[in-house]
């Protein structure tokens, strides 16, 4: 074997023997540079309350596994690329990018991760809050009923936002938001107000306080900056981005309502349009108080004070419009239907 | 005959090799242009040999962003290239529509760390004179962003500071306290249409 070998190493021409090892060199370097990717399983039991969710890898991508959890995600850094093999029926989203995975939580209040060794595995456990959502096995969507709803004035306190004449954004915003939630618990709505006196708020304070409220959908309100009403909701994460840029992304809870909130945008817009007679434009934009909720939202941006006159009559055409458009959310008129 | 299919042979290596190896190499090989030397006259009369460079530049125009390119004297080293972006940044654009660029913006400082981010630290204008809604502060962050990715390479991001500190937002819509890449990249950018001056 090896003397035939040889006899055909001979039979080849110098050039030749320089072209194969160039050849021969370059695949080896080729193979150098493919990452090889770790085999990860990921199983789940559940009983009553309690969810077990284990990733079962080898023994250096589990200790390598760097996780960070709260009680809306699981964020798990693996040391390489990975190929993930999944117990059927796992209800949790979930997101694979690059070696990141990342597992949509809801309706947990504890979480507990550790690792284990023989099998080396990553054990996450898991204490339902009892929704009945999940009990079925099959987290569900909430319908369109809103009975609760938090209403977020924009700005406040010493951060006065737009000023225009002699009218500051947080006071405006503030008002409307008042009349809206006055109106709303007029319709026995429950109503949650981030802020319902001229003071500063945090935009995390605020994502906190509405997360901790758990209402049906959240609206916030602005002050556009042009003649035009702009509506906005989240922009869905990149899956492609780099993968360190989604893992820090401030939330990706927004994901799974974007259709919801497309369809609240697209009524409310369309109230707006036809009750204040407005150019009404429908945006997305990575707004931080959108991307982390974790129901339908939006952010209504009103008018500029310089182009719109607000009074107590255009106020309450304002708040009436965007009632009217809930309510046609609440009638499931869905943005594909008209 | 055989010497000939050789040197074709040969021929075809050295090129396969070109190619791979500008494959590999391709991140220093594009370096971020600049252009040839200019030659201008200087007040004497005698022409004066000067290098240029020029700046990509992305400011907020109406509802997404116009790059315009800036001339500016060259500059080899990067902290000082990041410091002529942020300069020329907040100088503004004439021809742009619907800019809320704060005025009276100081440049204070540029600080790397270990993990080559780059923090820009700004005077308190920056939040005192923005006057804007969500998309004026969203375009403003992301045409810092993009300037300075575009123009420079040593960087793994950026991060602003005010006053030497760390401050959640700008304008209230975004945050500041975080790095800007992950503040400004999206996967939808029709918010962000990017034209060419």
């Amino acid at each position: 074997m090896l003397q035939n070998l040889i006899h055909i190493w001979k039979m080849y021409s110098n050039v030749k023997k320089v072209i194969l090892i160039i050849i021969i060199s370059l695949i080896s370097t080729v193979s150098l540079f493919a990452e090889e990717k770790s085999n990860v399983s990921l199983r789940f039991s559940r009983h009553e309350n309690n969810i077990r969710i284990v990733l079962e890898s080898d023994k250096y991508t589990i200790a390598n596994a760097d996780t960070i959890s709260t009680l809306s995600n699981i964020k798990i850094a693996f040391p390489s690329r990975f190929l993930l093999e999944k117990q059927e029926g796992f209800f949790f989203d979930m997101m694979e990018v690059g070696r990141f995975l990342i597992i949509d939580l809801e309706d947990i209040s504890d979480v507990k991760v550790y690792k284990l060794s023989t099998p080396p595995r990553l054990v996450i456990d898991l204490t339902s809050s009892g929704n009945p959502m999940l009990k079925g096995g099959q987290p569900a969507l909430k319908t369109n009923v809103v009975d609760a709803l938090t209403i977020d004035a924009g700005h406040g306190g010493y951060d006065y936002g737009i000023v225009s004449d002699r009218t500051k954004e947080k006071d405006l915003s503030l008002k409307l938001a008042r009349d809206l939630g006055r109106a709303l618990s007029g319709k026995g709505k429950k109503v949650f107000f981030t802020r319902n006196v001229d003071r500063a708020s945090s935009i995390d304070s605020r994502i906190k306080f509405s997360y901790g409220k758990r209402a049906d959908i959240f609206v916030s309100i602005h002050s556009s900056f042009t003649g035009k009403c702009r509506i906005y909701i989240s922009s869905t994460n990149d899956m492609d981005a780099d993968a360190i840029v989604t893992l820090y992304r401030q939330s990706s809870r927004q994901n799974r309502y974007i259709e919801k909130s497309r369809d609240l945008a697209y009524n409310i817009g369309e109230s707006i349009k036809k009750g204040l007679e407005v150019d009404v434009v429908l945006k997305e934009l990575p707004l931080p108080i959108l991307n982390s909720m974790d129901t339908p939202a939006v952010l209504i941006e009103y008018p500029s004070p310089q182009y719109h006159e607000y009074n107590k009559k255009t106020r309450a055409a304002f708040v009436a419009a965007i009632m009217e458009g809930i309510a046609a959310y609440e009638n499931g008129i869905t943005a594909y239907e008209k | 005959m055989k010497s000939k299919k050789n040197l074709i042979w040969l021929l075809l290596l050295i090129l396969s090799i070109g190619v791979i190896s500008m494959y590999f190499m391709r991140d220093k090989i594009f370096q971020p242009r600049g252009k040839p030397d200019a030659v201008i006259t200087a007040e004497n009369g005698l022409p004066v040999f000067e290098d240029f460079s020029y700046l990509r530049i992305y400011y907020p125009d109406e509802d997404g962003l116009r790059m315009v390119e800036k001339k500016i004297p060259k500059r080899t080293k990067q902290i000082a290239l990041a410091e002529a972006v942020i300069e020329e940044f907040f100088k503004g654009n004439e021809d742009s529509r619907g800019t809320n660029i704060p005025k009276d913006v100081k440049f204070l400082g540029l600080y790397k760390d270990d993990e080559n981010i780059l923090y820009i630290d700004l005077s308190d204008e920056l939040r005192r004179n923005f006057q804007g809604d969500a998309l004026s502060e969203y375009l403003i962050l992301k045409g810092i962003y993009e300037s300075l990715i575009s123009n420079l390479r040593d960087f793994n991001d950026f991060k602003i500071l005010v006053d030497g500190k760390e401050i959640e937002t700008l304008g209230g819509h975004f945050y500041l306290k975080y790095k800007l890449k992950s503040t400004v990249i999206t996967a939808y950018e029709d918010s962000s249409r990017l034209s060419d001056e």
